[in-house]
Formats: C-alpha cells, sequence, structure tokens
C-alpha cells in the first residue's frame, strides 16, 4: 500500500478547466472519498491519477514517487469502472487474472491468486462464467476481484455502486468497508452518493467546478462546511440556507443564515408557511416557504407533519445555526 | 392477405435471382453444342455429367489451378483483416493529429474506380519487377486494404466500450496489447464478415490476374475458365460445367456462413 500525493494539479478540456490547481494528500492505507456534483472534475481527477489522462501542469506521486510520465499499467494502481468493464470474451477466472497475465506471472501462479480473489469475494463458483451470464451485483465483485488480484498500492473506484439497486447497494458498502479493514489498502473512491461518502469514507474531499472545496472527516465536513456550496452539496435533504427577514429573523442579519432540516423545530421565529409535506415512514419532510420566498425543508417525526397550506413558525438551536457571507459564500464563525 | 402478397413478391425476386444460376446448372448437363439452341432446362438426352471432367481437363492443370487461387485468396483475406483492423483501430482509438483528415481521405478512395488505378499501379509493379508473380494482388491488401473494410472495423471499434479500453491500459496492456487482446478478439463479427466478403471477391476475381498473371503455373480457376472462349465460337456446356465448380466454394461458404454475411451487411449501416 502506499501514500498518494496531488500537487498543483491542472486539467483543461478544449479550453475548459476541469481541474483546476488541486492539491490533495491521501495517506498510506486511507478510504478518501471525492464527491461532487456531475461535472465537477472528480471523474477526471481519478482519471489523472490512474494515467489515463495527462495533466496540463502539476504532479502526480505515488509513494513519494512522480508518476506523471509512467503508462496507467506501470503505476501500480487498480481501477473499478462504473459499467464494471469486465471484458465480455474472457471467463470470470481470465478477467480476474488478466492483470496478472500482463505482469508476467506464471500461469498456474495467477490461477491460484485469481481463485483466491474471487473466493475473497465470495464467488468462487463463478469462476467459469462469462460476464454476460452474471447479474450486476456478481459482475462488480469480478470488477473488485480483478482489482484486488494483483495487491496494488492504490485502488480506485469510479461509482462503483451507481449502477446497483438500492439493497445490493447497500450491501455493497458493507462489502467495500470490509474489504477496507481487512486489506489496509489505499483506496480513492468517486462518487456522487452522500450516503457513500458519509459511511465510507475515512475523509470525504468535496469538489466544485474543478476546485477542492473542503477535505476532511465526513462528520466534521457535515457539521462545520467552509462555504455555502458544501453547506448546500451535503445532506439529504440538503442544509436550509435563507438571507435577509428569514435570516435576520433567525438572528443571522447580513448574512446567509444554514441550518440542517432535522436541526430545525417547531416553535421560533421564523414565519413558514407549509407547501408540499413527503410522508417516508420513518420521517416527515416538510417543505415550507419563509419570507423572501425562498423554500426551506424540515424533518420532522411521523405524524407531526402539519398540513398542507399550514403556517409555521420555525426554530433553530443556536448553535446548530451556520452563518455564511452573503458574497463569496465563506462560513463565518 | 398483404402477406401472402409479399411472399409473393419474396419467391417472384427469389426466383429472378435464382434463374441464372439453374441455367447454369441446365447448361452443364446438355451435349456439347447444344445449350444455347434449346428452350431452358430442356433436357431430352439425359444429364451429361461428363462435361465436368471434360471441362476440368479443358481448364489445365487443375491442382495447381485450386492451389494458386487458394492460396492467393488465403493471403489477401489475412492482408484484409490485418491491415484494416489495425487502421480502423488506429482511426477510431488512438489520438494522433490529423486522424479524422485522414479517415476522410481513405474513405474519399472509395469514389476511385479500381479500373483508374490499374495504369498506374501496373507501371508500379513493372518496375519493380513483381509483374506475373502473386505479389502485386496480395499487397493492396497488405499495404492498404480495402477503404470499405476499414470503415466496417472502425465502426465496429467504435462501438466497443472505451471503458473496456481504458481497463485494459490500467491492467497493463499498451495499444498493441489493447488492439490484440481486447479489441480483436470482440470484432469476431466484423472479422467473419471481412474474410467471407474478401473471399467471394478473390475467388472470383478475373480482372486482376488477367492484368499481372501472364504465365500458366500461376493462373487462377477464374482465369482458367476464359480458356473456353475459341476463336469462333464459346463451348457454353463446358464454361458453365467449369464455371458451376470454380462457383461451387463461394456457394458453399455463402450457405454456411449466411448468417455472418448478413450480419456485415447490417454492420455496414452501423452508427459512428
Amino acid at each position: 500500500m502506499a501514500s498518494l500525493e496531488l500537487r498543483g494539479l491542472r486539467k483543461s478540456f478544449g479550453g475548459r478547466p476541469v481541474v483546476r490547481n488541486l492539491s490533495l494528500r491521501v495517506e498510506d492505507g486511507e478510504f478518501l472519498v471525492l464527491v461532487g456534483p456531475s461535472g465537477c472534475g472528480k471523474s477526471t481527477l481519478l482519471r489523472l491519477i490512474a494515467g489515463l489522462e495527462s495533466p496540463d501542469a502539476g504532479e502526480v506521486a505515488i509513494d513519494g514517487r512522480v508518476v506523471n510520465e509512467l503508462e496507467p499499467g506501470e503505476r501500480d494502481v487498480a481501477m473499478v469502472f462504473q459499467n464494471y468493464a469486465l471484458y465480455p470474451h474472457m471467463k470470470v477466472l481470465a478477467n480476474v487474472a488478466f492483470p496478472l497475465k500482463m505482469a508476467g506471472v506464471p500461469r498456474r501462479e495467477r490461477e491460484r491468486r485469481a481463485r483466491e480473489a474471487l473466493a475473497l469475494l465470495g464467488i468462487a463458483e463463478l469462476a467459469g462464467r462469462k460476464p454476460a451470464l452474471l447479474s450486476g451485483g456478481q459482475q462488480q465483485r469480478v470488477a473488485l476481484a480483478r482489482a484486488l488480484v494483483r495487491r496494488p498500492k492504490l485502488f480506485l473506484l469510479d461509482e462503483p455502486l451507481s449502477n446497483v439497486d438500492a439493497r445490493l447497494r447497500a450491501e455493497m458498502r458493507a462489502e467495500l468497508a470490509r474489504l477496507h479493514r481487512d486489506l489496509a489498502a489505499t483506496m480513492v473512491y468517486v462518487t456522487h452518493d452522500q450516503v457513500e461518502a458519509m459511511t465510507l469514507g475515512g475523509r470525504i474531499a468535496v469538489l466544485a467546478a474543478g476546485e477542492l472545496q473542503q477535505v476532511g472527516p465526513p462528520l466534521e465536513v457535515y457539521r462545520r462546511p467552509v462555504n455555502r456550496f458544501v453547506a448546500g452539496f451535503l445532506g439529504a435533504p440538503p442544509m436550509n440556507l435563507v438571507e435577509g427577514e428569514a435570516a435576520a429573523a433567525l438572528g443571522a442579519p447580513g448574512v446567509v443564515a444554514g441550518f440542517r432540516p432535522e436541526e430545525a423545530v417547531l416553535g421560533g421565529p421564523l414565519a413558514a408557511r407549509v407547501t408540499l409535506v413527503e410522508e417516508l415512514g420513518s420521517e416527515s419532510l416538510v417543505h415550507a416557504e419563509v419570507a423572501g420566498g425562498r423554500d426551506i425543508v424540515l424533518v420532522l417525526p411521523p405524524g407531526e407533519a402539519p398540513s398542507v397550506g399550514a403556517e409555521l413558525s420555525v426554530g433553530v438551536p443556536t448553535e446548530a445555526l451556520h452563518r455564511f457571507d452573503p458574497g463569496d459564500g465563506r462560513r463565518i464563525d | 392477405m398483404r402477406r401472402w402478397a409479399n411472399r409473393l413478391l419474396l419467391v417472384a425476386l427469389a426466383a429472378a435471382f435464382l434463374y441464372p444460376l439453374a441455367w447454369m446448372l441446365s447448361a452443364s448437363l446438355q451435349p456439347e453444342g447444344a445449350a444455347l439452341g434449346r428452350p431452358p432446362f430442356y433436357l431430352p438426352d439425359g444429364l451429361h455429367f461428363e462435361n465436368y471432367p471434360v471441362a476440368a481437363a479443358r481448364m489445365g492443370r487443375i491442382h495447381r489451378l485450386v492451389w494458386n487461387t487458394t492460396l492467393l485468396t488465403a493471403a489477401c483475406i489475412l492482408g484484409q483483416l490485418l491491415c484494416c483492423s489495425l487502421a480502423g483501430y488506429a482511426f477510431a482509438r488512438l489520438r494522433f493529429a490529423g486522424r479524422d483528415a485522414l479517415f476522410l481521405l481513405v474513405l474519399a478512395t472509395m469514389m476511385l474506380p479500381p479500373q483508374v488505378l490499374a495504369i498506374p499501379q501496373f507501371l508500379l509493379f513493372r518496375r519493380l519487377g513483381l509483374v506475373d508473380t502473386f505479389w502485386p494482388l496480395i499487397l493492396p491488401t497488405v499495404l492498404g486494404g480495402a477503404p470499405f473494410f476499414i470503415f466496417l472495423f472502425r465502426q465496429y471499434f467504435l462501438s466497443i466500450p472505451q471503458e473496456l479500453v481504458e481497463a485494459a491500459r490500467v491492467d497493463g496492456c499498451r495499444a498493441w496489447g489493447v488492439y490484440w487482446r481486447i479489441m480483436l478478439p470482440l470484432a469476431r463479427p466484423v472479422i467473419g464478415t471481412v474474410a467471407i466478403f474478401t473471399f467471394l471477391a478473390t475467388w472470383n476475381d478475373f480482372w486482376a490476374p488477367l492484368i499481372y498473371l501472364n504465365s500458366e503455373e500461376n493462373q487462377t480457376l477464374a482465369l482458367a475458365l476464359a480458356s473456353f472462349n475459341q476463336s469462333y465460337r464459346v463451348a457454353v456446356e463446358w464454361l458453365m460445367a467449369g464455371t458451376s465448380m470454380v462457383l461451387a466454394p463461394c456457394l458453399l461458404v455463402y450457405f454456411l456462413f449466411q448468417k455472418v454475411f448478413l450480419r456485415g451487411v447490417r454492420l455496414s449501416g452501423a452508427k459512428g
């Protein structure tokens, strides 16, 4: 396993910057989740690390060694792709053994290791099948086995769970967490899924428009977002952000006031009118309009949701209120 | 009603296409000099199968002809497959300056009729001292290939997900490894199509062997059929017997690989 360091990385496509002067260090054995909206440059960043794209400027260093000039196959990294990218003409065993074949490992040895990797993921019985005959979850496991068979220095995972159904996603999340723990591997994981980011990452790095916004442990980023973007991006539903009269009512005049939907309480200084109620069973999402026409969302226990059109008064505990600069969006402490 | 009308139309079309083939077989079984003077398929004297050995004897050393034609066809198939798949791969997957312009240029050469190239090409091969060898027939396939097949390979390679290429690169393949280990095995449908098209075109080719192959020992089957043209008349029955023999492998290949052939026709309309 190894550390990863990105120094001043830049990448543009057709004059449009996709990664802007990005520096980041991932420690040996760490699970870092890159999270951000579509088009923010997170997949490009992963491809730069893998060597599938060349940076316009900056350096990629794996274990202290700059690898900019190395081919992807020479960087000793393994990558799991969104669509699994299993070779359709090869059986599962051959798919998993393929990186070892390219590395010149003798046939018997590579088959043994491929079978071990398949067994580790609980799919040893699929060795003789072609990928087309596997379910999405099985294909995902084969892709993981192919990544870990060569014991790379670094695992790169590009939205690997985005194509599996919700139940399987939860299962695979747990599997990935277990694999990371067992292998003590350095992993960089790209996702736009908040739950994956919050549950998997030892640290998360939030990206927007090719720039790193914040890096830190998931709960820290969730609780103390450094700017409006991070505040509005993390969390489902995301943080409520209000300005003007509504912010002043909450005791934050002249700034953007933010509060998590689950931390708001009924009974307080902020007047709101209910526009929509979504009953989720375990909780109710109450959408309401506040002064200035802005929408907010509240999470209330089931059965406590008011009806549509009802007038509410909303309160936010002082410690749950975040303040952001209305100009550059930075956090104000 | 409409279904029956469609069927009737298909039967009529099939009959129109089959007629020359059936006439060829019928003529090949007529006694000498009878084929042109009688109504088609009229065989009052029985079936004259002896026309076939006579035709084979008239064509000359039949083993030599079959060997020459097979060798030439096999070399052209291999040449086309190698050259067109490599060119198609480069146009589909490698990044280099002027790639698309070059591809357009390759496509533009499809508009040149082969007759236009015949004289300059002949002069070139004569200067190289390769006339009356198989090289003028093989080299153009190895060193250029047919633009249509390049197009076919390119379109097919474009349809293979880019992620497979990237996975192979991360797994340790370079450009050649991606081509050889991933792209080519996945391109089996196109390989089959190109092989069959090339087989049919080369096996039946009369024109290029006529230009380049002079000596008897280098003759191909198609050239040997020309020996039935005599000064004052054509030995139609023997010619048809010879043609039936030469055509038999083509028909066999077509019937055996009909699905691949039709898939190739469909592929040529693939999106890009």
